[in-house]
């Protein structure tokens, strides 16, 4: 991407230059013009190089002018090419790349690193080439024509190197502490509204005014120290350039007086010379802090960019027909364990897991949380890819299966019922390639569903907020298995998807889908036994190891696990009724 | 996109005056030092413009060219102690203002916070903590911003301004009319320039908003995107809002870098405009060449001050529209508020009566309809119903998180409205099902139910809840600090420390909100120890996901659409074979073999 306009980058230095060589001219032209012109009393000589400084500027004017242009649009540009290859490398990552990412940082990445590194680069381009041209350009211009002013510039050089120097080393630290006090600030806010519950409860607002009126202490302490730099340096910067004029006027004065050989034109100058001295550490003050920053900016992306995707799609893949898949699926000894953050397989999740599923058959997987039960449905569809052995769907290793094409087979409810905002329908259709009026509304009745959705005032058109905001825990996870059913897969997964809904509500959902979906191999996931009593088959996990399997009736004699979770949850079967 | 209107940031303007006035309440406290900062802005402005005299003096005792040296060493003397004046002044005059401002502000989120603690439950209910917290962070910040920088610089601007104009007036009339034509033109087209760039500004935020939101949304959902196959969708929506902001953002930023142009070709505009007239006046002998140098300096002076100004008054409004924004948050009544004389309710031996309750978050939508019962100190009550059918809003009137519409509710033959609430809340316990802890120590978190709970008392409720063993286990066993609110434990481990929590409190009430359904057997086994522990000799409302955690209650609401339609024991609930019946007989999915009879 940098090729085809490295002739913008020179000709936005060629423009530097132009714009810098015109403004530092204006003081010379003064010179000669109060020099030459009004002492000299020449009133077209006036008129004539005030012309001059007028042109001069407008010409150095234009050249910043289309400079910025050129900064503006290459640091935006370059931006959003960064923004849109970095979120289109997310696209392609599987979910272990994300769980070691984390979203929020993700998130960091796409907008605060971009943006770091955009400033960075339109004030790299703006301004970075002026400070050498600049400095060079003074330094000539007072070392040729006012060479008795060098002892003066040397001085001030290193005046304002020091002053430079003790803001980006002193003063910018102290603000990073206040930064970091705030943001103990607004996390200990943020905990005590995410807890208001129980602040309330225990009747502790006392506590946490104290709590926070520590930390925003903290917060006017830090702010204090960092605004006292500040009240020191900026007056001091001022007061720099109010004893160098007064130096100027003193040495030109005394060279003026003592006739030795100064002219008031050459004192003006001199004044200005000053002023275009400082520009140079004023630029360095904004452009070194925004360069610094998008340093580890940069790196951030790139490392994004280079991230290899967990699960990569076969080079030769196997041509399957979805239409045709039946939903056969075999866990032939797979084990898995999560990949670390370098890059090796962890400690074993899953070991040694071997069933098959025949097409239309329900199965039910129960165990303890950290059990492995998620992690076994995520192999079916290549959320991860297993670490030995292999899962076979018709007989074709899912490896060899495109993963658009896999996506398309298995249908996978996720734990978490993530909804987008935009409509109803929207959100229905989200995964499936059948728009039509009659398939959603039918994945929505299954879903149970479609009653609420009634009850709305503009029903399948009305608004879904941010993150589903605007519906319960229940509704949106109706909703997401909704969206799972729309697609039609061959092989349906609902991860613990109804533990929001009471267990009548839960009963309606299964009733349905078996009506429905009965060629499809249906696999269950859950916490409550409930969900999966009525399954063909319960595959009991603990610590990653299958450890009882079979139906319902069977496990109860066989299974003392099971009999365990049975009685805690459903406590000794039906107790206090007559039986029916 | 639809709610662009509500989007924060784009509040009207509220009155001006009355905001200022309010907010300069807090720094009143200061007055003297802030009369000495006054002070010192016109010292600093007088001082600038004596400095741009004396250089004007200066240059006309050089140009009558060689001379005596006498007078240029008194000038350089006084150049060198105004400079030192203007410095000295400077640094003194920012270090008092951010103090002033700083303890302003330090009071102002203080307030706000502690004003925040007060209000009822509906009011975090009815916005995003984002929101809430945008406006002690952001909003104070935008403040901060304006009265800790902004509002010196604007103070000197105003200052050099009017020291500037009298001293240029004094000096030479004809030449402050020719600069302030200038000055006053071109600071016109740079304001019509800044009001150009504005409305791109207002846009390319909107779009950033929209990107980020976008992205912040989709990129949480990720998992859900790649289990839809929507991945190259989401590509594509956010290539087409990144290409927006990146055209929205060129033209906004090259407008608002053009103007830094602008105002540079305006100085050289004043110099050479100045040289020219100003000139021509020297040499007609109309001014002198010293006066006319000096007036260039004046020139500069007001063109910065003026620029100054306007920059600042996107800063004033913003500050405006921040404070209006905390005041109206300062400004809001708690919706349940205790009576000016509510005694505090004595200690209560937990007889709880819900006398004919109806109640509604929004008035007009019911959601609870005529409840009655009566728990017996004591007595455990199960709680049982769909999903949305009012549980919990039982829950939330009892503990007076909300006021009831009509009917009432009497806890030891007290109303609970006559009473200060926050006596009546102390003496319930809560475990609700997300379990909550803060970012602090074990010892501090399980402390946070009373004040004067020893370590032992503490060490003692662990026990009973079956936490103390996995605490010890902790690497620096009860002085653990959980982070980010206890992510170092898992689910069920902090479902116990908030069991442990109710224990340390030890009232007469309890209030038990699905407190395992977010826990594997295993767990909820021993935490269901913990909780006999915690019910025992207490009023008890247990809400119930699993039916089973209820089967011991003396009493079990069954609640429908916001009516009790059953009550009675799970022995005569079964044998109603109403409506609990079927609840309870849906979680075996007809799987009865082998149980029936047993």
């Amino acid at each position: 991407m940098w090729k085809p306009n490295r002739n913008w980058l020179l000709f936005s230095i060629v423009l530097t230059i132009g714009g810098a060589i015109g403004t530092l001219a204006i003081p010379a032209l003064s010179q000669t013009l109060i020099n030459e012109g009004i002492i000299g009393d020449n009133l077209s000589m006036v008129i004539h190089y005030g012309g001059y400084m007028l042109i001069l500027t407008l010409a150095a004017a234009a050249c910043q002018i289309v400079n910025t242009f050129i900064a503006v649009k290459f640091s935006e540009r370059t931006a959003h090419y960064l923004r849109t290859q970095a979120y289109d490398r997310i696209q392609t990552l599987s979910f272990g790349n994300i769980d070691r990412m984390r979203p929020s940082d993700l998130l960091v990445r796409l907008t605060n690193d971009i943006q770091n590194v955009k400033i960075a680069i339109q004030q790299g381009i703006l301004n970075l080439p002026l400070v050498p041209i600049m400095l060079i350009i003074t330094i000539l211009l007072i070392a040729v024509r006012t060479p008795a002013l060098i002892w003066l510039m040397v001085v001030l050089l290193i005046v304002f190197s020091a002053l430079l120097g003790a803001y980006l080393w002193f003063v910018l630290p102290v603000f990073a502490v206040r930064q970091e006090k705030y943001d103990a600030m607004s996390g200990t806010l943020q905990e005590n509204m995410a807890g208001v519950r129980v602040v309330k409860a225990f009747v502790r607002q006392k506590f946490e005014n104290e709590r926070f009126s520590s930390v925003a202490g903290q917060v006017r302490q830090s702010s204090l120290r960092a605004q006292s730099y500040i009240a020191i340096l900026i007056p001091t910067m001022l007061f720099t350039v109010n004893l160098a004029l007064a130096a100027i006027f003193y040495t030109g004065g005394i060279g003026v007086l003592k006739g030795t050989g100064f002219s008031i034109g050459e004192v003006i100058a001199s004044v200005q010379y000053m002023f275009l001295l400082i520009m140079p550490f004023m630029i360095l003050g904004t452009v070194l802090p925004a360069i610094s920053a998008a340093r580890p900016s940069l790196n951030r992306i790139f490392e994004l960019l280079d991230t290899p995707a967990d699960v990569q799609d076969s080079d030769h893949p196997a041509r399957v027909d979805i239409e045709s898949v039946k939903g056969q699926l075999v866990f032939d000894h797979v084990s898995f364990g999560y990949i670390g953050a370098d890059g090796k397989p962890g400690p074993l999740v899953l070991q040694d897991i071997s069933f098959s599923a025949e097409p239309g058959e329900t199965i039910g997987f129960l165990g303890p949380t950290g059990s492995g039960k998620t992690t076994l449905v995520h192999l079916i569809p290549r959320f991860y890819d297993v670490t030995s052995g292999k899962i076979t769907i018709d007989g074709i290793d899912v490896r060899e299966i495109p993963q658009q094409t896999l996506r398309g087979i298995v249908g996978c409810c996720l734990q978490q019922p993530n909804l987008f905002s935009g409509t109803i329908r929207d959100n229905l259709l989200f995964a499936t390639e059948n728009p039509s009026e009659e398939n959603i509304v039918s994945a929505a009745t299954d879903a149970d569903a479609d009653g609420f959705i009634r009850n709305i005032p503009r029903q399948y058109d009305d608004t879904v907020a941010r993150h589903g905001a605007n519906f319960s825990g229940g509704q949106r996870q109706r909703l997401a298995i909704a969206r799972t059913l729309a697609a039609a897969p061959k092989i349906l997964i609902f991860d613990d998807s109804t533990s929001a809904c009471d267990v009548a509500t839960e009963a309606r959902i299964q009733d349905a889908i078996n009506q429905k979906f009965g060629g499809a191999t249906k696999l269950l996931v859950a916490q409550r036994i409930s969900t999966v009593i009525s399954a063909d088959r319960i595959i009991l996990l603990d610590n990653g190891r299958i450890i009882a399997s079979g139906r319902h009736e069977d496990l109860l004699r066989t299974s003392p696990q099971y009999k365990e979770i049975y009685d805690s949850q459903l406590g000794k079967g039906i107790v206090g009724g007559e039986a029916t | 996109m639809k709610n662009v209107q509500a989007q924060p940031g784009e509040d009207a303007l509220p009155p001006m005056i009355p905001t200022v006035k309010r907010f300069m309440r807090y720094m009143g406290p200061h007055k003297v030092k802030l009369a000495i900062v006054v002070v010192l802005m016109g010292v600093f402005a007088l001082l600038e413009a004596i400095f741009s005299l004396l250089m004007g003096t200066a240059t006309n005792l050089i140009s009558a060219g060689p001379g005596p040296v006498g007078p240029l060493y008194q000038i350089i003397f006084w150049l060198v102690s105004a400079g030192f004046i203007i410095w000295i002044s400077g640094v003194l005059s920012q270090k008092l203002l951010s103090d002033i401002s700083q303890e302003a502000l330090y009071r102002l989120r203080i307030d706000l916070v502690e004003h925040i603690q007060t209000m009822s439950l509906d009011f975090f209910d009815q916005r995003p903590i984002g929101e809430l917290m945008s406006r002690v962070t952001n909003d104070t910040q935008v403040i901060e911003q304006f009265i800790s920088i902004g509002s010196l610089q604007t103070g000197q601007a105003i200052m050099t301004i009017i020291i500037t104009s009298v001293v240029m007036f004094l000096v030479s009339p004809s030449l402050t009319i020719l600069s302030y034509i200038v000055v006053l033109a071109l600071v016109m087209v740079s304001w019509l320039i800044t009001k150009a760039s504005g409305p791109a500004f207002v846009l390319l935020q909107e779009k950033t908003g929209d990107l980020n939101g976008f992205a912040e949304e989709w990129i949480s959902g990720a998992k859900t995107v790649i289990a839809c196959r929507q991945q190259d969708a989401a590509s594509r929506r956010f290539s087409g809002m990144s290409r927006k902001v990146a055209d929205i953002g060129e033209k906004a930023q090259f407008s608002a870098l053009i103007s830094q142009q602008v105002s540079t070709i305006f100085t050289t505009v004043v110099i050479v405009t100045l040289l020219i007239l100003g000139g021509i006046m020297v040499m007609n002998g109309m001014a002198e060449i010293g006066t006319l140098i000096a007036f260039i300096g004046f020139s500069f002076s007001l063109l910065n001050g003026f620029t100054t100004i306007f920059s600042s008054y996107a800063q004033i409004l913003n500050a405006v529209v921040g404070a209006g924004r905390v005041f109206d948050v300062i400004d809001q009544k708690p919706r349940v508020g205790d009576r000016k004389d509510a005694p505090a309710m004595p200690a209560v031996a937990g007889d709880v009566v819900f006398d004919h309750v109806d109640f509604s978050y929004i008035p007009g939508r019911r959601i609870l309809h005529d409840n009655s019962f009566h728990a017996a100190p004591g007595q455990v009550f199960g709680l049982c119903g769909p999903t949305g059918a009012g549980k919990s809003t039982i829950i939330n009137i009892l503990t007076r998180y909300y006021d009831i519409e009509s009917g009432s509710i009497n806890v030891d033959g007290c109303d609970v409205r006559s009473v200060q609430q926050d006596t009546l809340r102390v003496q319930i316990a809560q475990v609700l099902q997300e379990p909550f802890l803060f970012s602090d120590t074990i010892m501090a978190n399980l402390k946070y139910a009373r004040e004067s709970a020893t370590d032992e008392e503490c060490i003692d409720a662990a026990r009973q809840a079956k936490a103390h063993d996995f605490i010890l286990q902790q690497p620096n066993g009860y002085n653990t600090v959980l982070v980010d609110g206890g992510t170092n434990l898992s689910q069920g481990q902090r479902q116990m420390l908030t069991i442990a929590r109710a224990i340390v409190a030890n009232p007469r009430m309890l209030i038990l909100d699905e407190a395992t359904s977010n826990v594997d057997t295993r767990t909820e086994k021993l935490i269901q120890e913990g909780l006999l522990a915690l019910q025992k000799d207490k009023t008890s409302f247990i809400i119930a996901h699993r039916l089973s955690t209820i089967q011991h209650a003396n009493q079990i609401l069954v609640i429908d659409k916001g009516a009790i339609i059953e009550r009675g024991s799970h022995k005569e609930l079964m044998r109603a074979k109403g409506f609990y019946f079927d609840l309870y007989m849906s979680q075996f999915r007809g799987k009865l073999e082998g149980i029936v009879g047993v």
